[in-house]
């Protein structure tokens, strides 16, 4: 690690004192006795708390929590382009993805990590189809996400909280994008997985174990984004598809909700 | 055509106001924002706390790790605090590595925490010479609507005050390190400092608890740190001087201040320990 | 349709047929009008018997400055050949961020173009009426102020009081009283509101 001089720095090594926890429950599998280990049915949604417009500075702002997954969104723009090689005459969209330091078990780097610079792409591609780029040339908007604290489904909350922002912040779009994401362990599937049910590359070696996560934009029926990970058969995927799909179409009335309250609140 | 006093000339907008002794927003010239604290809502941090002034919002997220003490210092612990000033706060951040406000006010808060002595960093020694505690304090700011170093301030002590730390030894044996997360304690927190800023304006106004936009027009900001009644530490970067009796009226509102921001995390600690 | 229904981004409003006509804020897909905003719906009914359906957002209206459009701006830099300046306001919504313009010295008045002094007509500080001319490159827009109706509105004199205009050249200070050379805007009374204070 190279020092950095323009923050406080610590010691130079230091470690979580979790990984020395004596007797640590055995991490077995994700289900316990077939159910979830928080008591939901396997394709039950954590309770969801919107909230578009919190933030003063921001052109639209947007606040998501499910459960412990808490993510804070703010849109800037359309504003001009500050660097003169970004420069193009179509409108742009740029999206920085960034969990903070305390949000994940393990402590976070203050710089971006590779990890959320895939996230960020991720993020952007999921909700370019869905904004209305010609409306402003010559200049871009800035989507700033950070995760404040991680429970799973880190992305797909980021996917719909963005979008919210964006609708928050009168950018026009042809569609709101709604993440969700599903796990898929063996022959069961568990809807909007927790931070313990995430998939992680390094445990699961068998077939059929990964995760799904796509964006939907609900009124036009139009996936803009999908992404999966882990090795899993075509039958399964397509069927995760399904089930995403209708998490989604769960989700939306909620978010529709939101926006028409803070339209009505504002009045 | 846009003809608004406020867009094209700020200043004289303020002073018409100022004059009347009344801000934009309502309050009078020595009127703090309704101030609110939310201790402890992110349980993947040892300790945490959300401060809004306003619509001013920082969130403090403390994680905990262990690491080798000084040479010189075997029984002091560390205390890290970084104020991170992101690009979704307020537009006139960019992302990347820290601006030089962001230092400014990561130092501010240093030197609040050393000069307060607020956390005996010796308390956070586990085997000296050995092993000591790391705490890292996150301010990550929000919502930039002016004053962000007394919510800085505020956040940081009461997510400190907040912070339950694991029963961690180690074996005299093997050496090994041995944690039970079932075995907390809490940090020991000595005093409560609280900073409060002022902002001049026109070079004799003092208004407390500026906005964003009260600090770009004013001629200069003045913070005072006071714990328990005590005068802890005064903070003038430049700006207008000020008269000896501008400054006592700063500290007595400051002190002021500080009482009814220590009872209000007391009373949000209680209230989340029932 | 009732003016109070909100909707938000993609939500069909109703299926198109001759005598509805898509206007801001929507969009037409398969035959359907949807919205692109969260807002009200709002109708109105043209001469031709069409009905225009809006959607109107409760923020201020994203802006980005546009051909011909009149701009105000806050001039920044001057040189002998342009002036640069910053764009404070489209048309009578305000920017959130201002946007960077340009001024050059021909698009300054529209006669005697070759005759303008830059120094003569905008110092840093003022504030100006002026209509976009171009997109402009990676770093502005270009601007003019071309017509009697554009150039200063507001402007300080060195020393440092309000300046009211005398001629269209020139504007004095009311502090001072010593006069100063601007390429001031003839402010259209149409234009002027009165406010309640």
């Amino acid at each position: 690690m190279p020092l950095d001089s323009r923050r406080i720095c610590g010691p130079e090594s230091t470690q979580s004192p979790h990984i020395f926890t004596v007797n640590k429950d055995i991490k077995s599998d994700i289900l316990l006795n077939g159910e979830r280990k928080d008591g939901r049915k396997l394709d039950q949604i954590r309770p969801l708390f919107l909230r578009p417009g919190l933030i003063s500075q921001a052109k639209g702002s947007a606040y998501i929590e499910q459960n412990h997954t808490k993510v804070i969104c703010a849109v800037y723009g359309p504003r001009e382009v500050m660097r003169k090689e970004d420069f193009s005459m179509k409108g742009q969209l740029t999206c920085e993805f960034k969990f903070a330091t305390f949000s994940c078990k393990k402590k976070r780097q203050h710089q971006q990590d590779a990890e959320e610079k895939d996230l960020s792409v991720q993020l952007l591609e999921a909700l370019e189809p869905a904004v209305q780029l010609d409306k402003f040339p010559k200049a871009q908007v800035n989507v700033y996400i950070t995760v404040l604290q991680n429970d799973g489904i880190a992305l797909a909350a980021s996917i719909t909280c963005a979008s919210l922002a964006l609708a928050d912040a009168g950018i026009e779009m042809y569609d709101i994008v709604v993440g969700s994401s599903a796990r898929i362990h063996g022959d069961v599937m568990l809807v909007d997985p927790s931070e313990e049910e995430e998939y992680r590359s390094q445990d699961c070696k068998d077939v059929n174990e990964g995760k799904v996560v796509i964006g939907l934009m609900p009124s036009i029926n139009q996936i803009s984004a999908l992404t999966s990970k882990g090795e899993i058969d075509f039958e399964t995927i397509s069927q995760a598809i399904k089930t995403c799909i209708q998490t989604c179409q769960k989700v939306y009335p909620v978010l529709q909700n939101a926006l028409v309250n803070s339209v009505k609140t504002k009045t | 055509m846009a003809n608004d006093l406020k867009t094209f000339q700020p200043k004289e907008y303020y002073r018409k106001f100022l004059e009347k002794d009344v801000r934009p927003d309502g309050r009078e010239l020595g009127e703090c924002r309704s101030t609110v604290v939310n201790i402890g809502s992110i349980t993947t941090a040892e300790g945490s706390a959300l401060v809004k002034l306003g619509n001013t919002t920082v969130i403090c997220g403390i994680k905990a790790e262990l690491a080798n003490p000084k040479a010189d210092e075997p029984k002091n612990g560390y205390i890290v605090p970084n104020v991170e000033l992101s690009p979704m706060c307020s537009a006139q951040f960019r992302p990347g590595a820290p601006g030089e406000q962001a230092q400014v006010l990561s130092q501010f808060v240093v030197d609040v925490l050393q000069n307060s002595e607020c956390v005996n960093l010796q308390d956070l020694c586990i085997v000296s010479g050995k092993l000591v505690w790391m705490l890292q304090c996150d301010m990550i700011c929000l919502d930039y609507d002016g004053n962000v170093a007394d919510a800085c301030v505020l956040s940081l002590v009461s997510a400190l005050k907040n912070t339950c730390l694991p029963k961690v030894t180690v074996n005299e044996e093997t050496q090994a390190i041995e944690t039970d997360d079932k075995i907390t304690n809490n940090l020991k927190v000595q005093t409560t400092p609280v900073s409060t800023t002022f902002a001049i304006f026109d070079d004799h106004f003092v208004i407390v608890d500026p906005t964003i936009e009260e600090e770009t027009l004013a001629t200069g900001i003045i913070t005072i740190v006071t714990k328990e009644k005590k005068l802890c530490m005064v903070h003038k970067p430049g700006g207008t001087p000020l008269k000896d009796s501008q400054i006592q009226l700063c500290i007595d509102r400051a002190i002021e201040r500080s009482g009814q921001a220590t009872k209000l995390i007391d009373e949000t600690q209680c209230s989340l320990d029932r | 349709m009732a003016a109070s229904t909100i909707c938000v981004p993609g939500q069909r409003i109703l299926r198109t047929d001759g005598s509805h006509v898509a206007g801001n804020g929507t969009y037409v897909r398969n035959g359907y009008v949807h919205s692109t905003l969260v807002g009200h719906v709002h109708t109105q009914t043209t001469d031709d018997g069409k009905t225009i359906i809006e959607v109107r957002s409760t923020k201020t209206q994203n802006v980005v400055p546009s051909e011909d459009d009149v701009v105000t701006a806050r001039v920044t830099n001057v040189n002998p050949r342009f002036c640069k300046c910053s764009i404070l306001s489209v048309g009578s919504t305000k920017l959130q961020e201002p946007f960077r313009g340009m001024l050059r010295k021909e698009d300054v008045r529209a006669a005697e173009k070759d005759k303008v002094e830059m120094y003569k007509c905008y110092r840093p500080g003022d504030i100006i009426v002026a209509k976009v001319l171009s997109l402009g490159d990676a770093q502005s827009y270009v601007l003019t102020t071309a017509e009697n109706e554009l150039g200063v509105v507001i402007a300080t004199s060195e020393a440092g009081g309000n300046m009211i205009p005398i001629s269209w050249c020139k504007m004095q200070c009311t502090k001072s009283l010593s006069e100063e050379f601007r390429k001031v805007a003839k402010v259209q009374p149409e234009f002027i509101e009165y406010s309640d204070s």
